[in-house]
């Protein structure tokens, strides 16, 4: 039905095709969304991927495992701690290789501080597509701390190379734990002020509450997984229910979208979780750094590992469940490598999601859903 | 003054998805014999081609490929195995008839190499089930052969299904029937070959422009 | 999802009590935001100038790059050096270099060039029996992962902290570490 129905006659309308580029500041990365609009609703969205398409699952045919964790940082490259876990457990279960306690807490630290980091990006860049410039530079002076740390710690500050199968590469150096816990310790009144700053705004508000709405079985049927799921309510976490690498020592909540504002499964309920998924990560950082075992950070593993079997483990990154389908053959070189991603399937809502929204709001979903283009075309 | 409207074309299945019941509870979860007895007696002893657990890793189920749709409805539905949540749909493209089992090369008699698991000339797709209530993760196989790699599609059952389909048809090329956009995602539409079989050439040109290596 | 959105906001019943209350949350959470702001700024003014890494709030959000320059860790994984005295052309950094982008040249030293020769001993004293013809690295492919680096058995090959050689040209960033000059440096200032 057109929006010019009910007023004039002779007023010929058409249904517009507009292209949301591959370079567009909003689509965080390169997607391209084709649009078919009527004024500004839209009546259709097809989104179209493969414009970062790096070949990562064929590269990883000619390489062995050492040289394809460079590849899997590059996939996620907000999130790199937790795809190089991800990759080394299946790897590690595959060769029998037994990882001790030390590097297994330093593995949660981590990706633990990765998430905290992807998380802040997440919300600094929305806020930034919904319109308020402020939060964005908040978000980033608190990322710069974290990638000091990670420098510090390894070397690098996006892409690290820092796990591999058997442990950790380097230990912990000397006074980073405590300029760990001193941001702990910082970090917490800065991020009550940027939930302070943008959660209640009614500006914020407007444009996310009850915007995009994944209804709960839509949601498990889509395969959804991470904050993406626990803002439509479903309290599932991998950390708490599948643990892995020592996540049953620490005590933390699941958090999950409780309509605060607006209604369960809508844009804002994504957003908020992942504002208290923060907080939980806190408390997680200081109790693996005030718990750290001492001990090796490397367990007995070759050089080149050889693994033989097939395997699919999934962790939780903070896009949602990356899960790795290894099939290896008992060489250096693994047969075939397949990285699940969690966004690949978020942007694959969109084609149900969109009819009936206006133009504005699929910048409020895209945002929501969290997405890396690294991730979805690998 | 016609007005030339763009065509809406529907690239999702629009069918009903199981209830929230379906989805909270608490049950308990069942090893893979128990699922493979399940299966054989629902759809017949042929259904079920082998159950796979001699290799390290995840055991699988090896299903027969024409009544996989049959299949995942059942595992998705039964009140024993309600698997909600479709993980991901792989594909593993097997070593021919001719060429040997791994990289490794022969091996000893003692010790012989290690290979992929599976019949030769054949591309695996595998889908990985999880059910929430339960908490077991059911992950199947089925075996298409690479002359003629066709399969009914899962995305009715599952949205995800939708998608994971149009990655395996692009790199591996197996078709899925009934898929509602059957259209490669990740590489440019005219772009000729499945890239993950192992005996693909990477081309010289594109469209008059240099491939780089 | 596809239900018809509703343009015309103002045709449901606004009370004059809500309109008041309108305004009143609109002020209010503006200038909540607009606090928050106003507090940085003159806090920001306040600030001790302490220049490098670790200041948590209590330091220089922003430095004056490129007069001012942040202290990064002597770790970090800039550009590659190798010193020549200390390569045994064993060639492991070719080998487990993911992105393929060293290349080595050696043949076997001749009778009159010196065959007991060892490397100093910083460098572990490792004899050297080969001869090293050729040694490029290219910068532009190298993807920084320091796998090189943890393969050199006699750790001749290692990630400086300067990250400051940026070139106009590609092609400027293939270094022959065996004949090093820093050539066609960007203009200063």
């Amino acid at each position: 039905m057109a929006i010019t129905e009910n007023h004039s006659p002779e007023l010929r309308t058409e249904e517009l095709v507009i292209n949301m580029g591959p370079q567009h500041p909003s689509t965080h990365g390169v997607l391209r969304v084709e649009i078919i609009s009527d004024g500004e609703i839209i009546k259709a969205a097809y989104p179209d991927i493969g414009y970062l398409h790096r070949c990562f699952e064929k590269h990883t045919e000619n390489r062995e495992y050492l040289q394809s964790i460079p590849f899997a940082d590059r996939m996620d490259y907000l999130a790199a701690m937790n795809m190089e876990v991800g990759m080394c457990l299946a790897i590690e279960k595959l060769a029998d290789v037994e990882v001790p306690d030390r590097a297994q807490a330093i593995r949660v630290i981590v990706s633990e501080l990765n998430r905290i980091a992807s998380h802040l990006l997440a919300l600094g860049t929305y806020s930034l597509d919904i319109g308020g410039f402020t939060p964005f530079l908040y978000a980033f002076r608190d990322r710069e701390h974290v990638l000091r740390i990670f420098e510090e710690l390894c070397g690098a500050r996006l892409l690290y190379n820092y796990v591999r199968p058997g442990g950790v590469v380097r230990d912990l150096s000397r006074g980073l734990q405590d300029k760990i816990l001193e941001f702990c310790k910082y970090f917490v009144p800065q991020l009550e002020e940027i939930d302070e700053l943008l959660s209640g705004n009614i500006i914020f508000v407007k444009r996310t509450a009850n915007v995009g709405i994944i209804p709960l079985d839509l949601a498990v049927s889509y395969g959804l997984s991470g904050p993406n799921l626990r803002g439509s309510g479903m309290a599932w976490d991998l950390r708490k229910d599948r643990p892995y690498s020592g996540y049953e020592k620490y005590d933390f909540n699941v958090c999950v979208g409780l309509a605060e504002r607006g209604v369960v499964g809508d844009c804002w309920n994504r957003y908020y979780v992942r504002i208290k998924e923060m907080f939980e990560s806190v408390k997680i950082l200081e109790q693996a750094v005030k718990q750290l075992p001492e001990g090796d950070f490397m367990g007995k593993v070759a050089k080149a590992v050889k693994p033989e079997g097939e395997i699919y483990l999934a962790t939780e990154c903070p896009r949602g469940e990356l899960g790795y389908h290894i099939v290896a053959d008992g060489t250096k070189k693994p047969y075939r490598i397949k990285a699940k991603s969690p966004c690949f399937i978020a942007v694959s809502t969109m084609d149900e999601l969109c009819s009936g929204m206006m133009i504005g709001d699929i910048v409020a979903l895209l945002g929501s859903l969290d997405i890396v283009l690294g991730e979805i075309d690998r | 003054m016609s007005s030339q409207n763009p065509e809406i074309r529907l690239t999702y299945l629009p069918e009903p998805v199981p209830s929230i019941s379906k989805i909270i509870g608490t049950g308990l979860p069942k090893d893979v014999d128990t699922v493979a007895q399940a299966l054989k007696s629902q759809f017949g002893p042929t259904s079920v081609a082998e159950v796979e657990k001699s290799h390290k890793g995840d055991p699988f189920i090896a299903v027969d490929p024409s009544k996989i749709s049959e299949i995942l409805r059942f595992l998705r539905d039964d009140s024993k195995f309600l698997c909600a949540l479709l993980q991901v749909i792989s594909c593993v493209d097997l070593p021919n008839e001719n060429s040997p089992n791994s990289s490794a090369g022969e091996g000893t008699e003692s010790a012989p190499a290690p290979s992929v698991k599976g019949p030769k000339g054949h591309i695996a797709v595998v889908y990985a089930l999880w059910s929430f209530v339960h908490r077991h993760q059911i992950i199947l196989k089925a075996y298409v052969s690479k002359k003629s790699p066709r399969l009914a599609t899962a995305s009715g059952i599952y949205r995800a299904a939708n998608w994971y389909e149009r990655e395996v048809f692009d790199m591996m090329g197996v078709e899925f029937e009934g898929h509602p956009n059957m259209a490669r995602i990740l590489l440019p539409p005219d772009w000729v070959g499945h890239p993950l079989r192992k005996d693909y050439v990477f081309p010289e040109e594109y469209n008059g422009m240099k491939v780089p290596l | 999802m596809s239900t018809f959105p509703n343009l015309n906001p103002l045709n449901e019943e606004t009370t004059v009590k809500q309109y008041f209350q309108n305004i009143f949350d609109a002020i209010r959470t503006v200038s909540k935001g607009m606090g928050i702001t106003f507090r940085t700024f003159l806090k920001a003014n306040g600030m001790k100038k302490i220049r490098s890494g670790y200041n948590y709030g209590r330091g220089d959000v922003t430095i004056n790059y490129p007069e001012v320059k942040d202290d990064i860790p002597l770790i970090s994984r800039n550009r590659l050096f190798m010193d020549q005295d200390g390569c045994i052309s064993c060639n492991q950094c070719a080998v487990i270099c993911p992105v393929e982008c060293i290349t080595i040249e050696s043949r076997k030293k001749l009778p009159e060039e010196n065959p007991d020769a060892k490397t100093p001993a910083h460098f572990g004293s490792k004899p050297l029996k080969l001869k090293l013809l050729r040694f490029d690295i290219d910068e532009a492919l190298c993807c920084f992962c320091g796998l090189c680096t943890e393969v050199c058995p006699t750790e001749c090959l290692v990630h400086t902290p300067e990250y400051e050689y940026s070139k106009f040209d590609r092609d400027h960033l293939m270094y022959d570490y065996l004949n090093f000059k820093d050539e066609n440096p960007l203009p200063k200032g």
